[in-house]
C-alpha cells in the first residue's frame, strides 16, 4: 500500500494538475458568485475582471466591431448581476457568461437591425503600401482578415464557429449555450467552415463574390 | 466510405468533431486517397488560420485601458442596492425577484389551497370507499345499574324541643313563635309574656286544646 509520503512525492500527471487548478478556479468563482449574490459589489467587480476579456472578444467576434462589442459586454454583465440568483451552482459560470453575452449580442443586432450590414473594422492596405515587415503587425492584419471573413457568415453559424473554434469550447457546451442540439451545432460548424474556406479562396484569388 | 462522403465530413474532421468511429474511418480513407488527403490538409490549414488569426487580432486592441473602461461602465450601470423597508423589498430580498417561476409556484399553491378548502367546506368525501366511511359503529353494551344502598337517616331533631332544656328566656322565644302562628298580635304576645297568663294554643286538632300555664298558676275556668 502506498504511504502518505510516497503519495506526496509521487509525480502528478499534468492532466490531474490541470484538473485540480481548474477545480480550484471553479471553487473560487463559485465563492465570488455567492458573495456577489449576497450584495458584495467588490466580489462582482472581481467576477467582471475575471471574465471581461473573454466576454469582450466573444462579442467582438460575433458583432464584428469593437464599439458594439463593448456595449453588448456591458449589457451582458449588468444582466449577469440582475440574474445572479438564477445561476446554477453546479454549472460552470463561464458558460453562463457566454450565454448571456451571446444573447446580448443577438439583442443588440435585433435592436439595430444591422444583421446584414456589419461594420467590420478592417484596416485596408493601400495598393502602394509596402507589406508589413513587422511580424506582429502582420499577425494583426491577418487577424483582421479572419474577422472580416467571419463577419460574412450567417449569425447562427458565426456564433457556433466562434464558440467552438475561437473560444475552444466543446460542441456539447456550445449546444448548451446556444440552447440547441449537438447535431444542429455540428451542422452549423460544418457549414461555417466550408463557407469560410470558400471566402478565403475568393479572397486569395481577388474575387469579391459571396460564397 | 466514398470520397464524396469523406469530403462532406472533412470540415468536421479538421476540428475533430466527428465521433471516434467516424474519425477512424476517415483517417483510413485519407491514407488510401491522395486527393482527399490533400483536401484534409487544406482544411487543417484553414482551421489553423482561423484559430491563430482570430486570436491575434484581438490582443492588440483589447488593452487594459479598454477593460478598465468596461469594468467602470458595468459598475456604474448596476442598480443601487435596495435597503428599503417596504414589504415588497423585504420579500424580494428574502425570496428573490418576483419572476415567472415564482409567480407560477405561488399561484399554483394558492389555487390548490383554495380547492382543498372548498372541498372540505362542501363536506365531500375525500375517498371513493364511501361505505367504509359511513359504516355505523357497533352499539355500546348497556351497563347494569349499581345496587341501591339504603343509608339509615338520622332522627329529625326539632330545634324547639332542644330549646326546652334551656332557661325561661328560651321558652318565651318559643312561645312567641307559637303565638305568632295562632294569630295574636305582637302587643298581645308581649302582654301575655309579661303577665304570665295562661295562653291557649291551637294544636291543629279541634278536639285538643293546649293551655300553657305559668308556674304555680291555676287555670281560670274549666279546662
Amino acid at each position: 500500500m502506498q504511504s502518505k509520503v510516497e503519495a506526496l512525492i509521487a509525480p502528478v500527471e499534468p492532466t490531474t494538475r490541470a484538473a485540480e487548478v481548474q477545480a480550484h478556479e471553479d471553487e473560487g468563482t463559485r465563492a465570488l458568485v455567492l458573495r456577489a449574490r449576497a450584495g458584495d459589489r467588490h466580489a462582482f467587480a472581481l467576477l467582471v475582471r475575471k471574465y471581461d476579456r473573454r466576454a469582450l472578444t466573444t462579442a467582438w467576434r460575433i458583432l464584428g466591431n469593437r464599439e458594439d462589442a463593448f456595449d453588448a459586454t456591458q449589457e451582458a454583465f449588468v444582466r449577469l448581476f440582475r440574474f445572479l440568483d438564477r445561476i446554477d451552482d453546479s454549472r460552470d459560470v463561464g458558460a453562463w457568461i457566454y450565454r448571456i453575452v451571446v444573447n446580448a449580442c443577438y439583442d443588440l443586432l435585433k435592436a439595430r437591425k444591422r444583421t446584414d450590414d456589419l461594420r467590420v473594422q478592417v484596416e485596408r492596405i493601400g495598393p502602394g503600401e509596402e507589406p508589413a515587415v513587422d511580424e506582429a503587425l502582420d499577425h494583426r492584419r491577418e487577424g483582421e482578415r479572419v474577422l472580416a471573413a467571419i463577419a460574412q457568415l450567417p449569425l447562427k453559424e458565426r456564433t457556433a464557429l466562434v464558440l467552438r473554434d475561437l473560444e475552444g469550447l466543446p460542441t456539447a457546451e456550445v449546444a448548451k449555450i446556444l440552447q440547441s442540439s449537438e447535431v444542429t451545432v455540428r451542422s452549423q460548424i460544418c457549414a461555417a467552415r466550408a463557407k469560410l474556406r470558400a471566402i478565403r479562396a475568393c479572397a486569395a484569388t481577388g474575387d469579391k463574390g459571396t460564397p | 466510405m466514398k470520397c464524396r462522403d469523406v469530403a462532406r465530413r472533412l470540415p468536421l474532421f479538421a476540428g475533430e468533431d466527428l465521433s471516434p468511429a467516424e474519425m477512424a474511418i476517415v483517417r483510413g480513407h485519407l491514407q488510401r486517397c491522395v486527393e482527399c488527403d490533400a483536401l484534409a490538409r487544406e482544411g487543417a490549414n484553414d482551421r489553423r488560420w482561423l484559430v491563430e488569426g482570430g486570436g491575434a487580432s484581438m490582443e492588440a486592441d483589447i488593452d487594459p485601458v479598454l477593460l478598465t473602461r468596461l469594468q467602470v461602465g458595468v459598475l456604474d450601470r448596476l442598480p443601487e442596492p435596495d435597503h428599503s423597508t417596504r414589504w415588497s423589498a423585504r420579500f424580494r430580498r428574502i425570496f428573490g425577484p418576483w419572476d415567472g417561476p415564482r409567480r407560477a409556484l405561488l399561484g399554483g399553491t394558492a389555487i390548490a389551497g383554495a380547492v382543498l378548502v372548498a372541498l372540505l367546506h362542501a363536506n365531500v368525501p375525500m375517498t371513493d370507499d364511501f361505505t367504509v366511511a359511513r359504516e355505523e359503529p357497533a352499539p355500546a353494551r348497556r351497563a347494569l345499574p349499581e345496587p341501591a344502598v339504603v343509608v339509615p337517616a338520622e332522627p329529625a331533631v326539632v330545634p324547639a324541643i332542644q330549646d326546652q332544656d334551656r332557661g325561661n328566656r328560651d321558652w318565651r322565644v318559643h312561645w312567641t313563635s307559637e303565638l305568632h302562628e295562632d294569630g295574636a298580635s305582637a302587643a298581645d304576645r308581649r302582654a301575655a309574656v309579661a303577665r304570665r297568663r295562661p295562653i291557649s294554643i291551637a294544636s291543629g286538632d279541634p278536639s285538643v286544646r293546649i293551655i300553657w300555664l305559668a308556674q304555680n298558676e291555676q287555670p281560670e275556668g274549666p279546662l
